[in-house]
């Protein structure tokens, strides 16, 4: 068995997203802390393109960008399957993951999100996406995967602490049993999934991280993709 | 064509996201029926078949609908076996396919529109960062064409070949709107080679948009935006 890295940084939900693919398909892997401010030179030699995490290395061999990484570990270690049989299936799967990925400017606007400012576009941009998601990607099944959590789950598990951690810093609560109910009860069913429930950041530390990095954004105005 | 496998796709002449479909379900010899879109009057088959983007292309299989040309490249991978491959079998090589692939996609086509919409020093700054991308392609791209580029067969054609066609394979075009080398042959010469073996290809040479037509369209999009931001 080749030996299995993965380079993450503790906030990040894409870190996060491999760390639940590798953990449910019970891959033994060895993880190593990234500083963001500070990187790495194994992290510049493994992803000279980028220089973000996630990393994957397996055998030696270095997987950049969290989702091609997913679709490598469900390629490699075929157990525990998180992608459908069927095509279409895969393809419906595929296609909502990439919902999530091409939404994230928008998420990313409400991180910045001030009352002053008043952006109610931003808001309303939000509400919409999640929106959308409950009604055609999730509807009434357990999970995004159907009865069991896959790679769709595991595509939105930011909408837990992640998520929640925005809305309190910002003030705004949208992700709530009254806008989105069966969103809502998605994300609280989704977090005591054992693996994920072992496996998240510690909310108190995420919302100081969270604090710190809108200072520097609101300060600068410069986006980052570091969380 | 069987009712059993009846493949419809809704398009636009001067999408390269269909463009992309269209020769993959050529390169895999795929019969389909194609639908040209009016895309500032939007049928209701696509609104009813892509109703979260009501974009295209579509792909429409047997009645059952996919939208984002990435997804349905996959898609039509996975379900047309015996055609040429999209995608090497081993994960690794898939792995370097879908990063690249998404890099072209991310890094590249979307800084472009820029390039085109702007001059003086805001379009010297988008072009850096073009020339700066394409570099960086072009040594990522060393390990997955280990030998160079000579000749590449129509059953070779993949993934990686059908994004970067899609967003590059007009390059001449774009050098003649706006008067510069883009994929220049001392400067990348692994994709000057690599754009020049696959134009050679007939299915698809033949997926590229009219050259005077795009001349006329990318023109036009060039003086409207520079129009409307001057004083």
């Amino acid at each position: 068995m080749e030996e299995v890295k993965l380079l993450g940084f503790w906030p990040s939900p894409y870190s996060h997203r491999v760390i639940w693919a590798l953990k449910l398909k019970g891959v033994k892997y060895e993880y190593i802390e990234q500083d963001l401010r500070n990187k790495s030179d194994l992290l510049l030699q493994y992803n000279p393109v980028h220089k973000k995490i996630p990393v994957l290395v397996h055998g030696g061999k270095p997987i950049a960008e969290s989702l091609v990484i997913l679709e490598y570990i469900e390629e490699t270690w075929p157990q525990n399957p998180l992608l459908p049989k069927d095509t279409y299936e895969r393809a419906l799967a595929r296609f909502w993951i990439k919902f999530g990925a091409d939404k994230g400017p928008i998420f990313s606007v409400l991180f910045r999100y001030t009352e002053e400012e008043q952006d109610q576009n931003a808001i309303k941009e939000v509400v919409e996406c999640l929106k959308i998601l409950e009604e055609q990607a999730l509807g009434d099944k357990r999970f995004f995967g159907g009865e069991n959590i896959g790679m769709v789950d595991i595509a939105y598990g930011w909408l837990c602490h992640w998520f929640k951690a925005t809305e309190e810093m910002i003030g705004v609560k949208l992700l709530e049993p009254s806008t989105v109910p069966r969103l809502h009860a998605w994300v609280e069913r989704f977090k005591q999934v054992p693996i994920i429930q072992e496996n998240l950041p510690d909310y108190t530390k995420l919302l100081a991280h969270f604090k710190s990095l809108r200072k520097k954004f609101t300060a600068s105005d410069q986006p980052s993709n570091d969380r | 064509m069987a009712e059993e496998n009846k493949v419809k796709l809704l398009g636009f002449w001067n999408s390269p996201y269909v463009r992309r479909v269209e020769l993959a379900l050529k390169l895999k010899g795929i019969p389909y029926e194609y639908v040209e879109e009016d895309l500032k009057n939007k049928s209701s088959l696509l609104l009813k078949y892509n109703p979260v983007y009501k974009k295209v292309p579509v792909l429409v299989h047997n009645g059952k609908p996919l939208a984002e040309s990435h997804v349905i490249l996959e898609y039509i991978d996975e379900t047309w076996k015996n055609g040429p491959p999209l995608l090497p079998q081993d994960p690794y090589k898939r792995a370097q396919i879908r990063f690249w692939a998404s890099f072209v996609h991310q890094q590249l086509f979307e800084t472009m529109p820029l390039v085109f919409k702007s001059d003086g020093e805001a379009q010297e700054k988008a072009l850096k960062e073009v020339f700066e991308k394409l570099s960086v392609l072009e040594e990522g791209i060393k390990n997955i064409f280990p030998g160079g580029i000579q000749i590449i067969e129509h059953e070779n054609v993949g993934l990686l070949d059908i994004v970067m066609i899609s967003v590059f394979g007009p390059y001449k075009v774009y050098e003649e709107v706006l008067g510069l080398k883009l994929i220049d042959p001392e400067k990348t010469p692994l994709l000057f080679s690599w754009l020049t073996a696959l134009l050679e290809i007939p299915v698809v040479k033949d997926s590229l948009p009219p050259h005077e037509k795009l001349v006329g369209f990318l023109k036009f999009i060039r003086q409207d935006a520079l129009n409307s931001t001057s004083a």
